[in-house]
């Protein structure tokens, strides 16, 4: 180990001002398995860094940096890299070396792509990349198939390769807010996902969903979505369905088997009525159908003990319905 | 008065932080609901600094600098306003 590079980082320590956060002393920092330095305004990290060989958990969230030093590749030992919200433009090259990685959180960045490198990091379970501006990510994204949570909302990526064939264990899928408008068919084979999230893209037609058994929310508001074309009973396990700010001019009947659904959301479409067979809903705690073209509710509501909280206003002059114990109900 | 707070977070409703912050505070609206009463619209506008603001009033401790950043770095997003 490089008592040169131990050195040379703890100058730069002492430069920062930092010795209240970070250890001076070369024998603690050869052992230093944590480094925290969230929120500290910085605006680099020093090439040095790479000599702290024992680092597991890496924290750098909330600073200003617009690169990662290379040396920062040499941290074999890194487990954890919290990155997020900084001014990255870009990773090191080298990046993919970080073979023990396990979660990694570059949100809130400007990234525009990944290096290849990048899609060698074959231990990650967790990644989160939200909030960049990636317009693509390689079909070597498939090779991660240890992920069990994957985030890329809120970047520019227009399609998706049919990465998701062998990630079967991945529970959390965010794409919300790209400029998607179709998914590719491998979705349909993550066994084990409970939340997928597709708001805020230009999807007008869904792949089916029916797959999915063991999902338990069901996010595609903004959405350009006319229908729903797959047999939603199927989602047997659903419990969070939000339709919000579509096209939608029914619910189909379907939805009134998922015995499970406890949230129910489909404001801003264009309804004009709601499944008469919604009180089969026994669970259902929270309906909100607010700004649509309803002019009725249907009887069957007031079956539905459970709810309690009732979106109704911006239709045709509905009127809070009788007989429920709502705590909130948005008209008189 | 906090310069931050005087800084408009979102160009829809024209609200400054300090004004979403006081919007956030006297509601007991979920998210979805409450970001109405900042932007005046029904648009997913200013997602990242509304949603985090309205979290942080949640929890009962404003980090200006984040909210800050995170207004700055919507700016950057092409459109900015469609996030």
């Amino acid at each position: 180990m490089s008592d040169n590079g131990m050195n040379d980082f703890i100058r730069w320590v002492k430069s920062k001002g930092l010795e209240t956060k970070i250890p001076t002393d070369i024998e603690t920092l050869k052992k230093l398995s944590t480094l925290d330095l969230t929120k500290q305004k910085l605006n680099n990290l020093p090439e040095s860094i790479g000599a702290l060989k024992h680092l597991g958990v890496l924290k750098i969230s909330g600073n200003r940096f617009k690169r990662l030093p290379e040396s920062i590749c040499e941290l074999k030992n890194l487990r954890n890299l919290q990155c997020e919200n900084n001014l990255l433009e870009s990773l090191p090259e080298n990046f993919g070396n970080l073979k023990s990685l396990i979660v990694l959180n570059l949100n809130g960045n400007h990234l525009k792509e990944l290096p290849q490198s990048f899609y060698e990091l074959q231990g990650l379970t967790r990644l989160t990349i939200a909030a960049n501006l990636l317009q693509s990510v390689d079909e070597k994204l498939k090779n991660l198939k240890k992920l069990l949570y994957l985030s890329l909302d809120t970047n520019e990526l227009q399609e998706l390769p049919d990465v998701f064939g062998d990630m079967r264990a991945l529970y959390y899928l965010d794409l919300s807010y790209n400029k998607l408008v179709a998914l590719p068919d491998s979705i349909s084979e993550i066994d084990e996902l409970e939340t997928l999230l597709l708001e805020g893209n230009r999807i007008t037609n869904l792949p089916s969903l029916e797959s999915h058994d063991m999902l338990l929310r069901l996010n595609l508001n903004n959405n350009e979505l006319l229908s729903l074309d797959f047999d939603l009973s199927k989602l047997e396990d659903l419990q969070i369905l939000t339709l919000d700010d579509n096209a939608l001019e029914t619910l189909p009947d379907d939805i009134c088997n998922l015995k499970n659904l406890k949230y129910l959301s489909a404001s801003g479409n264009m309804l004009k009525k709601i499944p008469e067979c919604i009180g089969k809903l026994e669970n259902l705690v929270e309906l909100d159908v607010e700004d649509n073209l309803l002019d009725t509710l249907p009887d069957s509501l007031q079956k539905i003990k459970a709810l309690k909280t009732l979106y109704i206003d911006n239709n045709s002059d509905l009127k809070r319905p009788k007989g429920l114990e709502l705590d909130f109900c948005d008209v008189d | 008065m906090n310069k931050i707070g005087d800084k408009i977070i979102c160009e829809c409703g024209d609200k400054s932080v300090d004004e979403a912050i006081a919007l956030f505070s006297e509601t007991t609206l979920p998210y979805k609901k409450a970001k109405k009463l900042v932007t005046g619209c029904n648009k997913t506008c200013c997602r990242r600094p509304l949603m985090r603001l309205f979290d942080m009033v949640q929890f009962g401790e404003i980090d200006y600098d984040e909210i800050d950043f995170l207004i700055e770095q919507r700016k950057i997003k092409e459109g900015g306003d469609d996030e």
